[in-house]
């Protein structure tokens, strides 16, 4: 029972840090494989689907600082084969960083997609098949792969057509964001300076800090952190409920070991010995139930494709073996306390 | 420790409970030196347990002292390193460890003066041979029968090479073959690593396996008798 209380708090724990971590991570490293500098978002928005960049804005924004500003579209789409089909609208020259693993980039007037390895993987689709999206069949182009498991998990076409596909008849199009490239003729400290300056409902940031910025980033770290802790604390309790039950139902052996000249300490150290024991099973069951969850999570109609990792690093396992130790350590206090207190000679009568 | 006089020396050793109005042990005082066998009889409830428990450093008296080994009882600081070292313990009910194996409850006293591991096992693993339980070393005491616990027992409290050995009703458990056995292996054991022996027991038959007897009646020593044997091979008792 300890080993699985220990196993689900490390499992919690290691699931939803390895989603987020992975989150992060991939935006951040999509703005590093692109090159982009800079990015514009809504000031307000909480996510990069939900950030809104009005026409009227985009086209100030271009005049004033040229065509070294990429518009993006991006949003999720309800379709009845995925429930947040990730629709991705980029401009014609931010083609050629796409790299292509079959067929050929989208066609720019025509009703043309290009999918990602893994969504086309999910939906069997190939370059040439055909696919119903927003109600309309259309054709798809080439398959891609960014490396960037969201993003391939996704749908990349022209602006206009994301555009249609993300705007609810009769809403005016927007954009998500506009990314300013590395190497442009635009110096990127001035225009964030300018932009935060003359647009006050955007934001202008260096793309590294971008994931960092995101209020559902802040949210989710936050929540994280608070999960953690309660992890931390629901396995620490777990773990000193078992120490003290071993400590009263073993005040024989425990009085046994004393009478033969054993310290508090001797005992405490076999006690911690048979604990991280436990600790470390339970957190290596926790690891493999967060594998099993997020793969779970993963086959999910009802989640993106791509946006849950099926790994995670070793650096999480090894955070969370250190946790589930230092728990150990941390909980033994109370018993130690009790230990100290013990006489070998009551410890030996006791029933 | 000193290498005059005798080994173990009680003096007015006193222990009350409940406020003083109950005396497990009222002013006992004997000696006793090394490699003696001593059989401290009575009935229960006499403070044969009391006694052992005091010159075992695992209760303090009331009033009187105990030397061991040259040392006062009462001024050892570190009561637990002190029992590691001088005193090997036999218990009615043998006390194993249940989730350590035979050996490894052979190498318990061990851990607490720092013997290394290997030594340990090794050390463990003779002791079990003197007591004819190498077969048995790796069991665990639940799969063994009571007799070979107890030897286990014996085994345990001469690990690392006591100068007392405290043997609490060692054989209440056992039938009389077992039990005589027990005896005989344990003051045999500690003789050959020179221990004093006390041997707490209301069996007379087991009390004859020493050199000499002491009787408790209601706490107090009423009798302090020698066994000698003659030729013919008779064992009595003299005052």
């Amino acid at each position: 029972m300890t080993t699985l209380g220990i196993a689900a708090g490390v499992g919690l724990f290691v699931g939803v840090t390895a989603i987020t971590r992975d989150l992060r991570q991939q935006l951040s490293s999509s703005f590093q494989t692109y090159g982009l500098e800079v990015v514009v978002y809504e000031r307000r928005a909480n996510s990069p689907t939900s950030s809104r960049i009005s026409t009227a804005q985009m086209e100030e924004l271009q005049a004033l600082y040229g065509h070294d500003l990429m518009p993006l579209a991006m949003g999720t789409k309800n379709e009845p084969w995925n429930s947040y089909a990730m629709i991705l609208g980029v401009s014609h020259d931010f083609l050629p960083r796409v790299p292509l693993v079959a067929g050929a980039p989208y066609d720019e007037g025509g009703e043309e997609v290009m999918v990602g390895e893994i969504a086309a993987g999910q939906l069997g689709l190939g370059a040439g098949d055909t696919l119903e999206l927003d109600g309309r069949a259309v054709r798809v182009s080439g398959i891609f792969r960014t490396g960037s498991r969201v993003m391939d998990g996704g749908f990349m076409m022209s602006l206009a057509h994301a555009q249609r596909v993300l705007t609810r008849e009769g809403a005016e199009p927007t954009y998500s964001m506009a990314l300013l490239r590395a190497g442009s003729t635009v110096e990127a400290s001035s225009f964030i300076a300018d932009v935060n300056e003359r647009f006050k409902a955007l934001r202008a940031i260096p793309g590294n800090e971008f994931a960092g910025s995101l209020r559902l980033m802040r949210v989710v770290d936050a929540f994280v952190k608070t999960l953690a802790v309660v992890a931390t604390i629901g396995t620490g309790l777990v773990v000193v409920v078992t120490l003290l039950m071993a400590v009263s139902e073993r005040t024989r052996e425990i009085g046994i070991l004393m009478a033969m000249g054993w310290t508090p300490w001797l005992v405490l150290r076999m006690l911690f010995a048979e604990t991280s024991f436990l600790c470390v099973v339970g957190a290596v069951l926790g690891n493999l139930l967060a594998l099993g969850m997020l793969r779970f999570v993963n086959g999910l109609e009802s989640v993106g494709f791509g946006w849950t990792p099926v790994a995670f690093p070793l650096s999480v396992t090894a955070a969370s073996l250190a946790m589930a130790l230092a728990v150990a350590a941390v909980a033994l206090a109370w018993p130690a306390v009790i230990l100290y207190r013990v006489q070998p000679l009551s410890a030996l009568r006791h029933e | 420790m000193s290498s005059d006089g005798p080994l173990l020396v009680v003096d007015g050793l006193t222990r009350r409970f409940d406020g003083g109005s109950v005396r497990a042990l009222d002013d006992v005082s004997f000696h006793a030196g090394a490699g003696e066998v001593v059989a401290v009889t009575g009935p229960s409830g006499c403070g044969k347990s009391t006694l052992l428990a005091l010159v075992g450093l695992l209760d303090q008296p009331t009033g009187g002292r105990v030397l061991l080994a040259g040392q006062d009882l009462a001024r050892v600081r570190r009561p637990g390193a002190f029992r590691a070292r001088h005193v090997g313990f036999v218990f009615q009910f043998h006390h194993m460890l249940p989730t350590m194996t035979l050996r490894e409850n052979v190498e318990a006293p061990m851990v607490a003066v720092g013997v290394p591991r290997r030594e340990r096992g090794r050390r463990a693993a003779e002791l079990l041979r003197r007591v004819d339980l190498e077969h048995r070393m790796h069991f665990l005491p639940a799969d063994v029968s009571g007799g070979e616990r107890q030897r286990a027992a014996v085994a345990r409290a001469l690990a690392n090479t006591p100068t007392v050995v405290l043997a609490d009703e060692p054989t209440g458990n056992l039938d009389s073959k077992n039990g005589a056995r027990i005896a005989d292996l344990l003051v045999e054991q500690a003789r050959s690593v020179g221990a004093l022996v006390l041997l707490a027991t209301h069996n007379p038959d087991v009390a004859r396996v020493a050199d000499r007897s002491l009787e408790l009646l209601d706490g107090r020593l009423v009798a302090d008798r020698r066994f000698e044997v003659v030729p013919g091979g008779r064992v009595t008792a003299s005052d």
